[in-house]
């Protein structure tokens, strides 16, 4: 039995001391790699727990920061989205210059270059999508039926034009009537050959359906898919209206009829050419 | 029976130990082990505490990738230094036993960072104000708790010594 206090603490200093020598015989015999089955023994065990321990801690730190530097990342985020707004903005500014480029190319490329136009933007369109509304008017010297056009693809005529705007009206409208020729041959691509071969003459009106083409001689082999070009002396050109689609085939009548296919997408259309020459 | 009971709370106690050591260290890159022990040992019982501890080193040890002792050496070198304090000027309770704890914590934080390294690659870590700032307010975090569970046992203990009847 230990007598007084001072021999307890001794006692105690002696006990820790030995574990102490202990603690460096480990660590020499660790350096002599003596350890390793024990070690792969232990690590077997207890490094998962190592593992799981050391995982939740660090979700449990992330969101603890997470709250604590909450004003931070909500300004940060605030910062992202107005960054974000700008490049959708930078963005949608490019794709308009895009399509405005890619649209003068193929005015150029296809484009009657002996006559003068002008470039239009379209500005919103009718309810129904027959008509387009363009920025430009009397002052860009734009007239009432003047063709609008990108390349030698029709789109319409000027229905209504004032100082600063106009109407296009579509070939969709319910007054459009023109005359078309049908041809399957010289037209690649949409740029028209000089001379062109028509295999058959017709009338294209719009419709509540589309564009609808009628009087098509019965005896011309006209087939699905053909080109239909615009011949029209209110026009004054060849313009590339579309394809023909869904064409009757009845022997009792005495023409066919079918609708066309147009080779414009009118919903998204941004850059229009006015012809005003 | 009761040996089975005392066999099942070694294990428990290991396994919680090792699990709390490494959940702080991710959260806070605290150890918790060193601080576990220094409220835990008592003179009375040295011979349950040290054993039980020196098992946990060396599971922590191979955990954290340490040469097998390293975690033991540091942490007995300063609970030595502890006892001498305490025996040299008796001290048992009260201010100057919490900031000789708190040098004793902040040697210790700044020997883990910095001693492994010699065992392993055969040189010490480096001293820099990124070990010795951090453990600073790690010192700080362990003498709170400390404080906080030596209050708590006080309590305890007078509230168990309200019903005796005392003479004063």
């Amino acid at each position: 039995m230990p007598k007084n206090k001072t021999e307890i603490m001794d006692r105690g200093g002696v006990v820790i001391l030995g574990f102490l020598v202990l603690s460096v015989i480990l660590l020499l015999l660790d350096s002599i790699k003596n350890f390793n089955g024990v070690r792969n023994g232990i690590s077997f065990i207890f490094e998962p727990v190592s593992y799981a321990a050391s995982n939740l801690g660090t979700n449990l730190k992330s969101g603890v920061s997470s709250f604590s530097n909450f004003s931070k990342l909500q300004k940060d985020y605030n910062q992202l989205k107005i960054e974000s707004y700008e490049k959708d903005i930078n963005n949608a500014y490019f794709l308009v210059l895009q399509e405005e480029n890619n649209s003068l190319k193929t005015q150029i490329n296809l484009g009657n270059k002996e006559k003068k136009y002008v470039l239009a933007k379209v500005v919103g369109s009718s309810l129904n999508h027959n008509f387009l509304n363009l920025n430009v008017g009397t002052k860009d010297g734009v007239k009432l039926n003047d063709t609008v056009s990108i390349g030698n693809m029709y789109v319409g005529q000027i229905s209504s034009v004032d100082l600063n705007g106009s109407v296009v009206r579509l070939m969709t409208s319910k007054n459009s009537t023109l005359e078309v020729i049908i041809t399957r041959k010289g037209v690649e691509n949409a740029a028209i050959a000089d001379p062109i071969e028509a295999l058959s003459r017709a009338v294209v009106t719009g419709s509540p359906d589309g564009i609808k083409i009628e009087n098509i001689s019965t005896t011309a082999d006209i087939k699905d898919g053909d080109i239909v070009v615009i011949n029209d002396s209110r026009i004054g050109e060849y313009l590339v209206l579309g394809y023909i689609v869904g064409l009757t085939n009845n022997p009792a009548d005495t023409s066919r009829s079918g609708y066309v296919s147009a080779i414009i997408d009118y919903d998204n259309l941004m850059t229009v050419f006015v012809k005003t020459e | 029976m009761i040996i089975i009971l005392y066999a099942v709370l070694l294990i428990i106690s290991i396994f919680a130990t090792v699990f709390l050591d490494s959940f702080f260290c991710a959260l806070i890159g605290c150890t918790t082990t060193f601080l576990i022990l220094a409220l835990v040992y008592r003179e009375e019982n040295k011979y349950v505490t040290l054993p039980l501890f020196t098992m946990i080193f060396i599971i922590l040890d191979v955990v954290y990738h340490y040469a097998t002792g390293t975690n033991m050496l540091i942490a007995l070198v300063c609970l030595l230094l502890l006892e001498l304090i305490k025996k040299i000027f008796s001290l048992y309770s009260g201010l100057v036993l919490y900031i000789v704890q708190g040098v004793i914590f902040y040697l210790y934080y700044t020997l883990i960072r910095v001693i492994p390294q010699l065992f392993t690659i055969g040189s010490v870590g480096y001293v820099t104000k990124d070990v010795l700032l951090p453990s600073i307010w790690k010192t700080i975090f362990s003498l709170i708790i400390v404080i906080i569970v030596n209050i708590l046992t006080a309590k305890v203990r007078n509230r168990g010594n309200n019903s005796k009847f005392q003479l004063k």
